[in-house]
């Protein structure tokens, strides 16, 4: 269905510039590609730039110059309702903070990417008892974010991010605000998406463990990437 | 490098993938959760539906019967007639044969006077005549004695009401000359024996006109008013004019309501920038949020209006002691549907405008999009 052969995530002098005080470049002519398949992690200092380029890569927030490209198409000039439709097919996010829709019991946070993305419901039921049980969570399916702890409530929302099998899971700070037992327990879920189902996973962290599982490190310092690793190659 | 291009045609973008179903159940488990902020929306509009009630009530009992009778084709018992002028007056009465079987006149000793003359007496007060005057056709006033003293008593308890002075009108004016809010009695109808009604020839302003129809009404609760031509016309453009207040004042309910529920309901909007930020996140679309927040409304007015409708009917009922027509219920039932749209308007707005990144970071919203405002941001904003 998808013919394209390129990277999968591709951003071309990517800068964004912040007009506070005497300006800012956040990030200055970030050049990155990745590729289907790949894990990828971005580390850096706060402030290094890793969440604004997350941001720009999910089509959260757009370039002020340089261009994103997703299995080739170009989208961070696209209309806020193209990038929703973009997001609801292509791209999973995973954030530090959960964020769980509150009014939703677990399986129907997960299910509702699905849901947006117009999936036959039976689908949706299926893929959703699926990542619950994957996840452990098939007891709490019925529960509300505010009823589960805060390892569950980022398992749901990993869950709810590759739901409807998209071309790329971002990830921003996913352990952050978990334990070091419960971190593990994220990290392992990473690793099986992208190793069992070949999932494409781009994460920003500051845990050094995320390194055991990736194909390749990305560094940014003051908005420019000051090196690029290799970790551990992927045919 | 390839071209950006929508990833959807148009209407599909445009059509909402979040189905009634689950909007309705994400507002309903919001609003259930947040109940205080669900509670003050709903009462804003069963407030709103409750007013518009009573306003309703008020036009109605004030003045809705002239222009209600204005159509109406018969002469019933108990008719008052308003004619363009007194030759028709009479002509009419001459030949028409509705004039019959009730003979309320027809008892018609002046020192005791049928209280329904009181109409008469209210139009003496209308007009720059004394208060306690009975205004009377020449012939009336010879056979009651000009300048004389009448003890009005109520013919149904028996009881002295006052004492009037007769005084004529004097010679027939021709059409057009009589003084503002004078009222012509018809002597020969007067002198009818079958008579069941009173005609009056109505000149002035048609504002004076109305407000005589509406006093008429009140006095002669059975009565109706028949109107011809002309007379049809103004009284028509005087009920507009005597309902625009009424209707200024609908208006003003039906703002202040939508301001209220605006008000909340942008709070409750700027309260959950984060959840809405997180559904964009995910995939919805501006028509998905819209539909979110129509299903809040949905279901702050299926709270809302009931109660109005029945504060609304306890008030008239029990406040004002006035009639609730039917029309009431469904009018006021529109009133609050348009406040709680009227209050929608601003989150609809600012649901339209919001990107993910002012929603997911709590940035300022803006109401009328204009980039240089977003950019730098000291310009307001939600």
């Amino acid at each position: 269905m998808n013919e394209w052969h390129g990277p999968i995530l591709a951003c071309h002098e990517l800068s964004k510039f912040y007009a506070v005080g005497d300006g800012l470049f956040a990030l200055s002519n970030v050049e990155l590609e990745v590729e289907r398949g790949q894990f990828v992690v971005i580390m850096g200092p706060s402030g290094s730039g890793k969440s604004t380029l997350l941001n720009i890569l999910g089509g959260i927030d757009r370039p002020t110059h340089g261009e994103v490209l997703l299995n080739g198409r170009k989208y961070s000039r696209m209309s806020e309702d193209d990038l929703a439709v973009m997001r609801r097919r292509e791209l999973g996010i995973v954030f530090q903070f959960f964020n769980l829709l509150p009014e939703l019991t677990a399986a129907e946070n997960i299910g509702m990417p699905m849901r947006l993305a117009r999936m036959d419901e039976r689908d949706i039921m299926s893929r959703v008892m699926h990542l619950l049980e994957v996840t452990g969570l098939t007891a709490r399916a019925n529960h509300y974010p505010v009823e589960l702890s805060g390892g569950e409530q980022q398992r749901v929302a990993i869950a709810r991010a590759l739901a409807p099998r998209p071309s790329i899971v971002l990830a921003d700070e996913p352990t952050g605000n978990l334990d070091s037992k419960m971190s593990q327990e994220v990290m392992k879920l990473f690793k099986r998406f992208n190793q069992e189902e070949g999932q494409t996973f781009v994460v920003v962290t500051h845990e050094d463990g995320f390194l055991d599982y990736a194909d390749t490190l990305i560094r940014l310092s003051d908005g420019e990437i000051v090196e690029r690793k290799v970790l551990n190659a992927k045919k | 490098m390839p071209k950006s291009r929508a990833l959807l045609p148009q209407a599909e973008r445009l059509r909402p993938a979040l189905s009634w179903s689950m909007a309705r159940l994400m507002s309903k488990r919001r609003l259930r959760r947040e109940i205080g902020a669900a509670a003050v929306v709903a009462l804003s509009v069963a407030l709103t539906v409750a007013a518009s009630m009573a306003v309703v009530c008020m036009v109605s009992q004030n003045g809705d019967a002239a222009a209600r009778e204005v159509a109406t084709p018969s002469l019933p018992a108990g008719a008052i007639i308003i004619f363009d002028s007194a030759e028709e007056a009479v002509s009419a009465l001459e030949e028409a044969e509705g004039f019959e079987g009730i003979a309320n006149l027809r008892r018609f000793p002046w020192a005791n006077a049928d209280t329904r003359l009181g109409p008469l007496f209210v139009l003496g007060a209308l007009a720059s005549v004394e208060r306690g005057t009975l205004l009377c056709g020449p012939a009336l006033a010879e056979e009651a004695g000009e300048g004389s003293s009448l003890e009005v008593w109520d013919a149904d308890t028996g009881s002295l009401l006052g004492t009037w002075t007769v005084r004529s009108t004097g010679e027939y004016l021709p059409e057009g000359e009589y003084p503002e809010g004078w009222a012509w009695v018809s002597t020969d109808s007067l002198g009818h024996e079958n008579l069941s009604g009173i005609a009056f020839d109505v000149t002035g302003d048609p504002s004076v006109v109305l407000s005589r129809v509406i006093k008429l009404s009140r006095s002669y609760p059975g009565a109706k008013v028949f109107m011809d031509g002309f007379t049809r016309h103004i009284v028509r453009k005087a009920a507009l004019r005597a309902y625009l207040p009424w209707q200024a004042v609908s208006v003003m309910v039906a703002l202040t309501a939508a301001s209220a529920v605006s008000c909340v309901l942008a709070v409750s909007f700027l309260g959950r920038k984060r959840a809405l930020g997180i559904l964009k996140v995910i995939g919805a679309t501006r028509p998905d949020l819209r539909r979110l927040v129509l299903a809040e409304c949905w279901y702050l007015g299926y709270a809302g209006i009931p109660v109005g409708l029945v504060i609304g009917f306890a008030l008239c009922k029990l406040g004002l002691s006035a009639p609730v027509p039917a029309a009431a219920f469904p009018a006021s039932a529109v009133m609050g549907a348009l406040a709680l749209a009227g209050g929608a308007l601003l989150p609809l707005r600012l649901t339209r405008n919001a990107t993910c990144d002012q929603l997911l970071n709590n940035k300022a919203i803006y109401a009328f999009s204009n980039p240089s405002c977003a950019q730098c941001g000291l310009c307001g904003g939600f």
